[in-house]
C-alpha cells in the first residue's frame, strides 16, 4: 500500500521540520546559533520514529480488532 | 482553469501549472495583504455553497421514507456521527457541527477537483494547514478547558526514571506539535501528487498523438482512465482520514487516556 509508505514519510518528515523550525527560532531567540537548531533537529527525528511506531500500534490495533479471533499479544501501550 | 486549456495546448507543457493562483476580482490590499478574489476563493466558495445547497436540498423535505437526496444527506449525517461515537463517545457529539463541516468541506474541495477545468483547493499546502491549524488549537483549548493545568500531563510520559524525564517531555511536545503538519501534508501531498500525475498522463497521450504515434497514444490514456479512478478514491479517502485523526485528537484531549 503506498498510502502507507506515504503517511510514515509524513510522520518522519513532520517530525525533523517541527523541530529544526523549533531549533532555528530558538536560536534566532537566544543567539545560540547552532546549538539548539542541532539538537532540536535531532529530538525532532526521534519524535518522527516515535510517532511513526504509534501509527504502526494504532494500524496493528484496529486490524486486530478487524481480524476477529485471531489471538496475537497485546502490544506495550506507549 | 484557463491554465489546463494552456498544458493541454501542447507545447508549454508544465503539469504544475493547473495549481497557479490567480487573481479573478482585483481587491485593494488590507495591511499589506492581497485580499484579491481568487480562483482559489472561487472554488472555495463554490464548495461551500454546494455542501450548504446539498444538506438544505437533503433536509427540506423530511419524508418518512427518504428520498434519494434524503438519503445522502442522512448517510453523509450518520457517517459522521458513528465515526464520532465510535471515536470520542457522546460527550463528542458537542463537536458535531465542526467534525461534520470540516468533512464536507474537504471532501467537496478534493471532489470538485476532479472536475476537468477546475482548481483543487486542498492541493495548496497553506489551506491544509489553515484547516489543520485549526483543528490543533480547537484541540488544545479543547483539553486546556476541560483539564486546566492537567492537560500537561499529557506531555509526561508515565512510568519512566526521573533521569530520562526531560529528554522525552521535550520529544512529546515535538511530537504533538507535529499533528498539524503531518495533518496538513498529508492531504495536501496526496492532492497535488494525484493531480500532476494526471495531467503528465495526460500531456504523454497529447504528445504522442501529435508526434503521430497516435495508437501508442492508448497506453497512457488507459493509466489515465484508471488512475482517474483511484483519485477519485483518494479523494474520499484522504478527506476520511483527515476527519478521523481530528476525532482521535479530540478524544484525546477530552479523555486524556493513552
Amino acid at each position: 500500500m503506498l498510502g502507507l509508505a506515504y503517511r510514515f514519510t509524513v510522520e518522519m518528515l513532520a517530525g525533523i521540520g517541527v523541530g529544526g523550525f523549533v531549533g532555528w527560532w530558538m536560536d534566532k531567540w537566544f543567539d545560540t546559533a547552532p546549538a539548539f537548531l542541532l539538537i532540536l533537529l535531532f529530538l525532532g527525528m526521534i519524535a518522527g520514529v516515535v510517532n511513526s511506531v504509534r501509527t504502526v500500534n494504532e494500524m496493528r490495533r484496529s486490524l486486530d480488532k478487524n481480524a476477529a479471533g485471531s489471538a496475537r499479544e497485546p502490544d506495550q501501550e506507549e | 482553469m484557463a491554465g489546463s486549456k494552456n498544458a493541454e495546448g501542447g507545447a508549454g507543457l508544465d503539469p504544475m501549472h493547473q495549481f497557479e493562483v490567480h487573481p479573478i476580482i482585483e481587491l485593494p490590499s488590507v495591511a499589506g495583504i492581497d485580499t484579491s478574489f481568487t480562483n482559489s476563493s472561487l472554488w472555495m466558495v463554490l464548495a461551500v455553497g454546494l455542501v450548504g445547497t446539498f444538506m438544505l436540498a437533503a433536509s427540506s423535505r423530511s419524508a418518512l421514507v427518504p428520498g434519494r437526496l434524503q438519503l445522502m444527506g442522512e448517510m453523509a449525517y450518520k457517517f459522521i456521527a458513528d465515526m464520532i461515537q465510535e471515536n470520542i463517545g457522546t460527550e463528542g457529539m458537542r463537536y458535531f457541527p465542526f467534525i461534520f463541516s470540516l468533512f464536507m468541506f474537504i471532501l467537496f474541495c478534493n471532489m470538485l477537483g476532479m472536475l476537468p477545468y477546475s482548481f483543487t483547493v486542498t492541493s495548496h499546502l497553506i489551506v491544509t494547514f489553515a484547516l489543520a491549524a485549526t483543528v490543533f488549537m480547537l484541540v488544545t483549548l479543547v483539553g486546556f478547558a476541560r483539564h486546566g493545568v492537567g492537560f500537561l500531563k499529557l506531555f509526561v510520559p508515565s512510568g519512566i526514571p526521573a533521569i530520562l524525564m526531560p529528554l522525552l517531555v521535550v520529544i512529546e511536545l515535538i511530537s504533538y506539535l507535529t499533528r498539524p503538519v503531518s495533518l496538513s501534508v498529508r492531504l495536501f501531498g496526496n492532492m497535488m501528487a494525484g493531480h500532476t500525475m494526471l495531467k503528465i498522463f495526460g500531456g504523454f497521450v497529447v504528445g504522442l498523438s501529435s508526434a503521430g504515434l497516435a495508437p501508442l497514444a492508448i497506453a497512457p490514456f488507459a493509466l489515465m482512465v484508471a488512475f482517474t479512478g483511484l483519485e477519485l478514491l483518494i479523494a474520499g479517502l484522504q478527506a476520511y482520514v483527515f476527519t478521523i485523526l481530528t476525532c482521535i485528537y479530540l478524544n484525546e484531549a477530552i479523555h486524556m487516556d493513552h
